[in-house]
């Protein structure tokens, strides 16, 4: 009896089999490398209120990280500076351009200042960046004070920066790297050995 | 040593099929329901299981969109339909597997007319099985993934210390093999009905399924390996599936979980009540396409010795929990067992020792092992009762444990009904699609048992 | 500064000068938005709105990452999945000592309550998550109530009266209150009886102004009938507080002093404080409760004589009696048929230690009572000795409702009530308010009172206000606001100054602090250093301590008792006793949902009140629990569940007061049952009232059904003579573990290791530590039908266990049990958890991770105390989408989502910020650096919590002490799950066995 399919078609059905197969799997592969969620976070840079540039400020400037975020060695959170820390300087430091006009910078700071009377009027509203889910609990100053890991371990070179983007994931893998084999450096200049691995560390 | 061959016949019960039954009266028999448009009782027998169906997808839908709240699980009783459920039809599941690996290996050859149903059972039972699981715990769209080991970037691994990751491998090795098993039977009755269909449409999807089979020596003779190897792997998993699901609870240090007799006692049980569903389904699928001609009396009676073998060994495995329990001399475990025959649930645990052990004795006549409309009942009867065996187990333990302070009682709602029923629902759906569109008897086996048999008949 | 204030024992806190300043951008009127941005903790929703993906577009920087098709193709699935972005807003100008995501204490004044208690508050980011009593504060010492921890809940509670309604503004409200009152010719104005000294000046102020004015006092559970025996009996006003800790032997007849009746944080430290032998000489105090109901305190006493509260005058005439030699006791005992022996035991107790005795006759009890009690006091030489005259009581001498009635009856021009829902407990009193010309009401919610009400006025909440209170001679409590007023709201007494003067309220919220201040300054004050400073100093330690010399109120005037206490009374077939809740009061906190819900110690009834009666009446009645019965008294009738409650007097009906209230906005969400209109005039015990059952039926909620403890070593106790005679008797009771482990027990650093000793010698059952462990922990409400579906998700929970004393099913003994995650070492619920969301710590927590949680409830079903709680549904939705309910969040603590398994924790936030504190100072965590919740809250101190490897100088740890107590045990010890939760076992001093040697009580007296 006549076969039912062609060679043609059988091996049109084969090769189709394998193709669907390929690109199963490919197609799988790619999305976990997609959904990878260091593959998201890093190089998140979103454009500010504020054009502030860290480059001019902590690059050229060497205002130290600090100055402005203040609560990185009193607490978990390094915050942010208030638009009167602002003002401490700019107060008296107000760059203007050729044409004798304040620099955007400025003007954009202006908009959150009594001109006047250089009082802060209102808050200013960031892009959060370094964003961690709520359910992980991070302390800066057990990493600043604890530690005494350089900021830029973690944030990367800020002071390169003119408009801050994230260097590393955050993510908890990101983390347990150094917790569980801490760079070279730090181990040999003993400042840390290893962090805690215990889930109670930053889930509560 | 005889001259003659050893033929199938001699390691026959019985004669599988009637005097005189030609190959060609078993194709018809069995392409009947394929070919010919669906008869009247199919089609209501079908749109009654697919309105269960309705009923399983509105309920997994409330549960998912409002949570495990709507159900009637609660402090104490942290598992309650849904674990019995899960349970339940995994050890439906079992018979298939049995049937077809186990009674190969022997070469039980009167196994091959119900085979086929039994297999397919099996997969239906276990796909009705994993949805619980899932849907039971407090947020399934992580479960579904967060189970499987997998490297992540929380560097973070599954437990494998816990019995329900072990559920995982088991299911799912069992669930693949099974199909697998399932499939590579199929093809050359796929064949036949490739080379039997009139419509092209028919012509080209049962060619493409049956791989292109041509019945040459070469094919047999790789099929016939490779059914027996399947046979082999899917041996142990008869063991060791319900063995793996037994573990959840012994496993545990919960009062009347925490026995080691859970293994065969759960192998017993899941083959008692596998076989009983098996004997229902074939006695219903042989009226509604008359086959009694292949699927005999003499087939349903000895899926009921079966059964009452191993109702024997449940109704034992019952009362040596109650002597170990009082030998133990544990304070709580003596309590779960009292509570059990004497508590607020003592309806649940006698219902389930008459269903599975007293009603079961019946078969010990030979009347109910051979008329199908009195095995019909008991059966029912059966499955009702190994649902309760798991709903004992699993209720009776955990709502009075260690702390009397902490005692609670479980009610079960009507989501949790629904999805019971509804469980149905998708496993009745499935075996009408089965009937409607694939070969429901091995046929290529039985004909080989039939020619065989002929080849005998002519050495005399 | 912070370092100058510190006090021993408490927190760093700062003063009022900064609330102000701290407290500006946080009222949600004016910069509320910055506020509000602040996270809350919570679970980031997994799934996302189209709007929110375009959010996220890709930025330059990113561009260059995803170079080619397939990088593009990534960072869009990429988008999908990235959860939305966040703003972060700095502050304008950094307040004073306030730094993001670190707490400051303030202490204050609790003044909601029947009693001024000492609170601590905890702010964070600018608003109160947490309250604590105040350490200084010589009365609860830093302890605190049930109700004291949910007052917390209704400062945010969403119902509150936002604005003035019925006037269009408080200025407008105002004019036409001053105008009212000007020209009213009888004016009443309605308070509570615990109003500070300064609002009792703002308003006899008022009144020299309005001289029509007339000053009431509404507090229907006032201590009122035996304070005025008191004043009758000692022609003076005052009252007799018992110090338990100098008694060695005490008799409670109808007196819950534990729980409802007086001073029960003061009453439980003294009283526990007696209750602790560690050797064989110690000896503890004997606690004879004589009752018709059933209270806390008769649930914590070594003997309990159940009798009608009508003979309650006659046993304590025949006690007396029979301790001064008269007439022996067996003759009542004959007559009522009570145990002879035990009645003769106890007059040879009370006869032994004259002088080391004490009575305590319940508040609810009829006059003739109370003057027996003082009789037979006096005979027993308790006077100045085991009682302390205090002449200035907290509350002011209430009116009875028939005084006011009289008062109103005839109509008034203008009738004010100021913090007080009189309706609800007295319905009849709406009917004046609507026939007064002007009727102003003054609360925090509209309730019955305020919606009856022409002018309804919102209050501050109490953490709102400024105040102060006076709850002793020699104290004056400070209360301070410790956030912005969240509404357009004003404290009363803020608005009794409005109304005294014409001039505008300059400066809002600050006018009553001034009015304070200066008060402070001219009366209790002495100003040394400065005014400034000594007020920064007094509003930072949060009370100002007189003198407290002893005060000794005129002798007794014994034939005038005599005579009192003869007073004959009638008594029916069936007697009522009507005890305040055991968390709401009177109803002032019957809208808090946390108070609602927390299990009556007694009862273990959520969210309800029933008619309670013996096992025996209740046969005689022919109900059940749940059965509607009608209770009518002359003065109305009520119908309510009954709940068969073994272990009170036969024909005795116990139920109690202030349940029913209702929000105006949801007037059918009632819970529980109205009793007030079954109270009388006076007095809160009924000696003839017909009850019937209606043939109905209810169901009750409970949080416990079994209370037999099936003889399995869960509580274990010994009696004090057994004790003493063998110290090994518990530790030979205790069960033997066996069985090994399957797997390799977890392997400890040799850090820290954090472990919990609870002493149930000390312990009585009251709920503090379940509400305290609520409000620290973020803890889930889920409302009556949940409860009764046996889904409550309180961490913390207190097991009752009664054991029989006699064949009788209501001779009862009573054990309470706090049982919460005994963090047990081989724990069976870690190694079920599929995908490793719960499993060990190196610190001997037993760790939980909600956010890994898959919620498959294996590890509830496996562990063997049932401690673990289950989300089963959403039920933190409705306070995390409410703009001012999830101010209430810890935002130490997550909040868990639908689905996941919770439970305690031992507070690890709090034991984790430790640990960092100390690493970032590189200081040593001393002892007791770390307090949990539950710990912190304790009146009776049971709770120690520590790190067992602490070692000397530091260490040992109070816990491991403890642990070394010839009294420890632990909780189903078998099973071999090594729980670090360690209970000490309770001593009960049987009579019989010698009598109490009060040697060391005696001593530590003479070191006072």
């Amino acid at each position: 009896m006549k076969n039912l399919f062609t060679r043609r078609f059988d091996r049109l059905v084969r090769l189709a089999v394998t193709v669907l197969g390929g690109a199963l799997v490919f197609g799988v592969g790619f999305s976990l490398y997609a959904l990878w969620p260091s593959n998201q976070a890093v190089g998140y840079e979103p454009v500010q209120p504020v054009p502030f540039s860290h480059k001019r400020m902590a690059g050229d400037n060497k205002i130290p990280c600090l100055y402005c975020h203040d609560g990185a060695e009193r607490g978990p959170v390094a915050g942010l500076p208030t638009v009167e820390v602002c003002m401490n300087c700019h107060t008296y430091v107000q760059p203007k351009d050729k044409q004798g006009n304040l620099t955007p910078g400025m003007q954009a700071l202006f908009e959150y200042v009594d001109p006047a009377t250089n009082k802060p009027t209102k808050p200013i509203v960031w892009e959060k960046i370094h964003d961690l889910s709520d359910f992980a609990y991070f302390d800066h100053s057990r990493h600043t004070v604890g530690a005494r890991l350089p900021c830029a371990d973690c944030h990367g070179p800020v002071e390169t920066m003119d408009q801050v983007y994230q260097v590393n994931s955050l993510k908890m893998g990101w983390c347990l790297d150094c917790h569980t084999k801490p760079p070279e450096p730090w181990r040999t200049d003993g400042r840390a050995t290893r962090g805690p691995t215990q889930c109670t560390s930053c889930h509560r | 040593m005889s001259a003659r061959p050893v033929t199938t016949e001699d390691l026959l019960p019985f004669p599988l099929v009637p005097e005189g039954t030609t190959a060609k009266d078993i194709d018809d028999a069995v392409s009947l329901p394929m070919e010919s448009f669906p008869t009247r009782r199919w089609w209501i027998a079908f749109s009654f299981s697919l309105g269960l169906l309705l009923i399983f997808s509105v309920n997994v839908t409330i549960t998912v969109s409002q949570g495990i709240g709507t159900w009637g699980v609660n402090n104490p009783v942290g598992w309650g339909f849904a674990i019995v459920n899960l349970v339940f039809w995994i050890g439906i599941g079992h018979a298939g597997t049995l049937i077809s690996a186990i009674l190969f290996l022997f070469r039980q050859h009167w196994r091959t007319a119900i085979a086929r149903f039994a297999e397919a059972m099996t997969l239906f039972a276990v796909l009705c099985a994993v949805q619980f699981p899932v849907l039971h715990t407090g947020r399934p769209w992580l479960a579904i993934y967060w189970m499987v080991p997998y490297p992540n970037h929380n560097n973070l691994w599954t437990n494998f210390r816990s019995p329900l990751e072990w559920d995982v491998f088991a299911i799912s090795t069992y669930g693949t093999v099974s199909f697998l098993f399932w499939f590579l039977g199929l093809i050359p009755d796929l064949a036949l009905a490739r080379d039997r269909a009139k419509h092209p449409l028919r012509k080209f999807i049962y060619g493409l399924l049956s791989l292109g089979w041509n019945g040459s020596n070469r094919a047999w003779s790789h099929y016939e390996r490779a059914y027996g190897l399947f046979a082999a792997i899917a041996t142990p998993l008869v063991l060791s599936v319900h063995s793996v699901i037994s573990f959840d609870f012994a496993a545990s240090i919960v009062p009347g979980w925490h026995t080691t007799i859970f293994p065969p006692y759960f192998v017993a049980g899941a083959i008692l009540s596998g076989f009983a569903m098996v004997t229902l389904v074939v006695v219903l699928l042989r009226k509604m396409f008359n086959l009694q001609h292949l699927v005999t009396e003499s087939h349903l009676e000895v899926m009921n010795k079966i059964m009452l073998a191993t109702a024997l060994m449940v109704g034992y495995a019952y009362a040596s929990e109650f002597f170990v329990a009082w030998y133990s001399g544990v304070l709580y475990e003596k309590y779960v067992f009292l509570n059990r025959a004497m508590g607020p649930y003592a309806w649940g645990y006698w219902s389930m020792v008459t269903c599975n052990v007293f009603v079961p004795q019946l078969l010990w006549f030979k009347k109910f092992r051979r008329n199908p409309w009195l095995m019909v009942p008991i059966v029912i009867l059966v499955n009702v009762g190994m649902w309760f065996e798991r709903f004992v187990i699993i209720v009776t333990s955990l709502h009075r444990d260690y702390l009397p302070a902490a005692w609670g009682m479980y009610h079960p709602t009507w989501v949790d009904a629904g999805l019971l029923v509804g469980s149905f629902g998708l496993f009745f759906t499935l075996v009408l699609l089965f009937v409607r569109f694939l070969p429901t008897i091995a046929v290529s086996e039985l004909k080989g048992a039939v020619l065989q048999k002929h080849a005998g008949a002519h050495h005399e | 500064m912070e370092k100058e204030f510190k006090s021993k024992g408490a927190p760093p806190r700062v003063t009022a000068l900064v609330v102000a300043a701290e407290a500006r951008p946080i009222s949600l009127t004016e910069g509320g938005r910055a506020r509000l941005a602040i996270p809350i903790r919570e679970e980031p929703n997994s799934h996302r709105s189209a709007e929110e993906q375009k959010v996220d577009g890709i930025t330059r920087r990113s561009a260059m990452k995803f170079m080619g098709a397939t990088m593009a193709l990534a960072s869009g699935l990429a988008a999908c999945v990235r959860k939305p972005p966040r703003k972060v807003i700095s502050r304008t100008s950094q307040p004073e000592y306030n730094h993001p995501g670190q707490a400051l204490y303030y202490s204050s004044t609790w003044t909601d309550g029947p009693f001024p208690y000492g609170m601590l508050v905890k702010v964070q980011d600018g608003r109160p998550i947490k309250l604590d009593g105040n350490p200084d504060h010589p009365i609860n010492k830093g302890t605190s109530s049930a109700a004291m921890q949910g007052s917390l809940l209704s400062l945010y509670d969403p119902e509150r009266l936002r604005a003035p309604k019925g006037a269009a503004s408080w200025a407008a409200a105002d004019q036409q209150v001053r105008g009212a009152l000007k020209t009213a010719k009888k004016a009443v104005l309605v308070t509570r009886a615990t109003i500070g000294p300064s609002e009792r000046r703002a308003i006899s102020d008022l009144r020299s102004v309005y001289p029509a004015l007339r000053h009431v006092v509404y507090e229907p559970l006032a201590d009122e009938t035996r304070r005025s025996v008191w004043r009758e009996l000692h022609g003076q006003d005052g009252e007799w507080l018992p110090r338990f800790e100098w008694a060695s032997v005490v008799l409670a007849i109808e007196c819950d002093f534990l729980g409802t009746d007086g001073v029960e944080l003061e009453s439980i430290q003294s009283f526990s404080g007696t209750r602790v032998a560690e050797t064989a000489d110690d000896t503890i105090s004997r606690l004879y409760v004589v009752e018709g109901g059933l209270s806390l305190t008769g649930t914590n006493a070594d003997h309990r004589i159940r009798l009608r509260p009508s003979l309650a005058a006659s046993f304590v005439r025949a006690l007396r009696d029979a301790v001064d030699e008269r007439t022996p006791i067996d003759a009542f005992a004959a007559a009522n048929d009570l145990d002879a022996k035990l009645l003769g035991a106890l007059v040879g107790d009370l006869k032994e230690n004259r002088g080391k005795a004490v009575v305590v006759a319940g508040a609810g009890l009829p006059k003739a009572a109370h003057a027996a009690t003082a009789l037979l006091n006096r005979s027993l030489d308790a006077f100045n000795k085991t009682l302390e005259w205090n002449p200035q009581p907290a509350g002011l001498i209430a009116n009875s409702k028939a005084e006011i009635e009289a008062l109103v009856e005839d109509g008034v021009d203008v009738l004010i009530t100021l913090g007080v829902d009189v309706v609800h407990s007295w319905s009849a009193f709406a009917k004046h308010l609507s026939a007064a010309k002007l009727s102003v009401g003054h609360g925090l919610y509209l309730d019955s009172t305020l919606s009856a009400c022409e002018l309804r006025l919102p209050s501050h909440h109490v953490l709102e206000s400024w105040n102060d209170a006076r709850p002793r001679v020699g104290i004056i409590s400070l209360c301070q606001p410790v956030i912005m007023p969240l509404y357009d709201t004003r404290q009363e007494a803020e608005s009794l100054l409005a109304w005294a003067s014409e001039a505008p309220d300059a400066a809002p919220h600050t006018r009553f602090r001034d009015f304070l201040k200066a008060r402070l300054e001219a009366e209790e004050l002495e100003v040394g250093p400065g005014m400034e400073v000594a007020w920064e100093t007094a509003l930072h330690q949060g009370v100002i301590l007189g003198p407290t010399n002893a005060f000794v109120p005129a002798e007794l005037d014994v034939p005038r008792a005599e005579a009192l206490a003869a007073t004959p009374l009638q008594a029916g077939a069936y007697e009522l006793v009507l005890t305040p809740h055991s968390s709401v009061w009177d109803g002032r906190f019957g809208l808090n949902a946390w108070l609602l819900e927390v299990p009556d110690p007694v009862t273990k009834l959520m969210w309800d009140n029933a008619a309670c009666m013996s096992a025996s009446t209740a046969k005689r009645l022919s109900v059940e629990t749940g059965y509607l019965v009608k209770l009518s008294t002359p003065d109305g009738s009520v119908e309510l569940p009954a709940l068969v409650q073994p272990g009170l007097a036969d024909g005795v009906i116990m139920t109690a007061l202030g349940m029913g209230r209702a929000y105006a906005s949801a007037p059918d969400e009632v819970f529980g049952t109205n009793t007030w209109p079954l109270i009388p005039s006076e007095g809160r015990v009924q000696f003839d009232i017909s009850v019937s059952p209606t043939g109905e039926e209810t169901s009750l909620v409970r949080s416990q059904s079994e209370f037999s403890m099936h003889s399995r070593p869960i509580v274990l106790e010994a009696t004090l003579g057994e004790f003493r005679a063998n110290l090994e008797a518990i530790q030979e009771k205790r069960s033997k573990e066996h069985g090994e482990p399957i797997y390799e027990p977890f392997k400890y650093g040799g850090g820290h290791k954090w472990e919990m000793a609870i002493d149930l010698a000390r312990c009585v059952g009251c709920n503090a530590c379940v509400i305290a462990c609520q409000a620290e922990n973020n803890i889930a409400i889920v409302g009556k039908e949940e409860c009764g579906n046996g889904r409550e998700m309180h961490w913390m929970r207190i097991d009752q266990y009664r054991d029989p004393v006699s064949h009788d099913e209501d001779e009862l003994s009573f054990h309470h049990q706090p049982m919460l995650c005994q963090q047990c070492d081989y724990a069976p619920c870690e190694n079920v958890c599929p995908v490793n969301a719960t499993n060990h710590d190196d610190e001997g927590l037993n760790s939980m991770v909600y956010n890994r949680c898959i919620g498959t409830r294996y590890c509830a079903n496996n562990c063997p105390y049932k401690v673990r709680r289950f989300n089963f549904f959403n039920f933190q939705k409705r306070f995390v989408e409410d703009p001012v309910q999830k101010l209430l969040f810890n935002p130490q603590v997550t909040v868990r989502q639908i689905g996941v398994m919770e439970k305690c924790t031992f507070c690890v936030q709090r034991i984790k910020g430790a640990e960092f504190e100390a690493a970032r100072t590189g200081s040593e965590m001393s002892d007791g650096v770390v307090r949990t919740a539950c710990q912190q809250a304790c009146p009776a101190s049971a709770i120690s919590f520590g790190d067992v490897n602490l070692r000397a100088p530091a260490g040992p740890a109070e816990v491991a002490v403890k642990q070394q107590s010839a009294r420890s045990f632990l909780v189903l010890e078998e099973l071999r799950v090594r729980p670090n939760v360690t209970y000490l076992a309770r001593l009960r001093n049987e009579a019989g066995e010698e009598a109490p040697a009060p040697k060391k009580q005696a001593e530590e007296r003479g070191d006072e």
